[in-house]
């Protein structure tokens, strides 16, 4: 009986500190996906034309968490779009950089494209798939809760972390040179931020904080890729 | 005394669930390597050479911890740039089409996550109900973490299909991509001589390219179903 009772009480104990799933907070508590660029402007314009920065298109496999997208105040894609806007127009790549409001269609031909660009009297396309944007949570088992001094407390202090939460974001991004239809720069960009905690929930700040951190590093890895590889226009 | 408790359970079920769970050892297996003409079903145009196959069963547990249910269709694609181009796969936008002129595309993830039960004890096999102390402690992990036995199996199944599905990707010359998609049944069953449509954008050029691959050749293993 004692065993009994002792076994009643550890599950108590045990299920009384549970902590639970991220969920979406309440809608006006949500972080925001629209951050300021941290990219370094050009003095120079690397191309004199004129940029249009279409909607991204979504290529991801899963939805931000388990079944759900509403983790932010804004849409993941209308989010991700505009950092996306801002950064390139930020960097200062183009000589103008305008957005361009259309949902983009999975496949668009050369004639397309040229008559977009003509509509909205830009050069240059920026087309963009998010193949990734999601939170995974990983409960470090096998013996893998780590030992970690937390920032902020004092030293020789020990945190036993039993999960790690990461938010991958991964795009496939194309500038495409509207009158003959040449792609100046198509590459993979990817980043993942990862944080640990003591349990699995992930509160609203530092949810926004890491989706924030996790877009602006990649806008800026993306801003460099296209700064060094992109080939001029003929 | 909750974090001591945690490490002990941690300690205790660390075996009882990770060495002998089938979805977790799922979670580290990788699909066996081949190139798209290796495939027996397989079409190239261009230099681009697209190939399929039914995914056997052994296969879905060895990759995904369980079998597949009858309501889905699982292939196992690949597709081989043989150019000198780099191209832009479409992995979301594989579709299957028949003479009939109706088309049907890939599940949706979380249906595709529907169709593997990770509470089946039959298909998780023998290994982690071996002992009433590996369910017991199984049981107190999962409170200790706030999810069931299921929703820790449903995290490794998340995440293999994640990383084993056909994917939208650039593909760099002479490169090779290879994933599952899985395709409804009933909608599959209505279509008549089946072939697999695949666009891929090169990406020197705004151009496309069309590839379809007949799936006369493809047959399952349980002959559920033949082409």
């Amino acid at each position: 009986m004692r065993i009994i009772g002792l076994i009643i009480i550890l599950l108590v104990l045990i299920s009384g500190c549970a902590p639970s799933k991220p969920r979406p907070a309440e809608k006006e508590l949500r972080p925001s996906l629209m951050v300021r660029p941290n990219i370094r402007m050009m003095r120079e314009p690397q191309y004199k034309l004129k940029l249009g920065v279409v909607s991204m298109r979504d290529q991801r496999l899963s939805n931000f968490f388990g079944e759900s997208d509403n983790f932010f105040r804004e849409s993941v894609i209308q989010g991700l779009s505009q950092s996306i806007y801002l950064s390139l127009k930020r960097s200062h790549l183009f000589e103008e950089t305008k957005r361009i409001n259309i949902d983009m269609p999975d496949r668009m031909t050369r004639a397309e494209l040229r008559k977009l660009a003509t509509q909205n009297n830009v050069d240059v396309i920026f087309v963009s798939d998010i193949v990734v944007f999601n939170l995974l949570r990983k409960s470090l088992m096998d013996g893998d809760a780590l030992e970690v001094k937390m920032g902020g407390q004092s030293d020789g202090d020990v945190v036993f972390n039993d999960f790690q939460l990461s938010v991958n974001y991964q795009l496939i991004g194309q500038l495409i040179y509207a009158k003959s239809g040449a792609i100046l720069w198509a590459e993979n960009v990817k980043r993942k931020k990862s944080v640990l905690g003591e349990d699995g929930t992930l509160s609203v700040n530092r949810l926004g904080l890491i989706s924030q951190e996790v877009i602006k590093d990649t806008m800026v890895d993306m801003i460099t890729l296209i700064k060094s590889t992109a080939v001029g226009v003929k | 005394m909750n974090r001591l408790l945690t490490l002990v359970v941690f300690f205790i079920c660390s075996n009882a669930f990770a060495d002998d769970d089938a979805f977790f050892h799922a979670f580290s297996q990788q699909i066996s390597f081949k190139e798209a003409p290796s495939f027996k079903n397989t079409f190239s145009k261009s230099g681009v050479s697209i190939g399929a196959e039914i995914l056997p069963l052994s296969e879905h547990t060895r990759l995904f911890g369980a079998e597949f249910d009858d309501d889905g269709i699982v292939l196992l694609m690949a597709i081989t740039n043989d150019t000198r181009y780099r191209l832009l796969i479409s992995g979301r936008d594989v579709k299957v089409r028949g003479t009939n002129s109706k088309q049907i595309g890939i599940v949706k993830f979380s249906n595709a996550m529907d169709l593997i039960d990770p509470s089946d004890a039959n298909s998780v096999g023998k290994s982690l109900f071996t002992g009433y102390l590996k369910v017991f402690s199984l049981g107190i992990m999962s409170l200790a973490q706030g999810d069931t036995e299921d929703q820790v199996r449903r995290t490794f199944l998340r995440q293999s299909l994640m990383t084993k599905s056909f994917k939208h990707s650039i593909l760099e010359p002479g490169d090779t991509q290879l994933g599952i998609v899985i395709f409804d049944r009933e909608n599959w069953n209505k279509l008549a001589n089946k072939s697999l449509f695949l666009s891929v954008q090169n990406l020197k050029r705004l151009a496309y390219l069309d590839l379809k691959l007949p799936l006369k050749n493809v047959k399952e293993e349980k002959n559920w179903y033949e082409f």
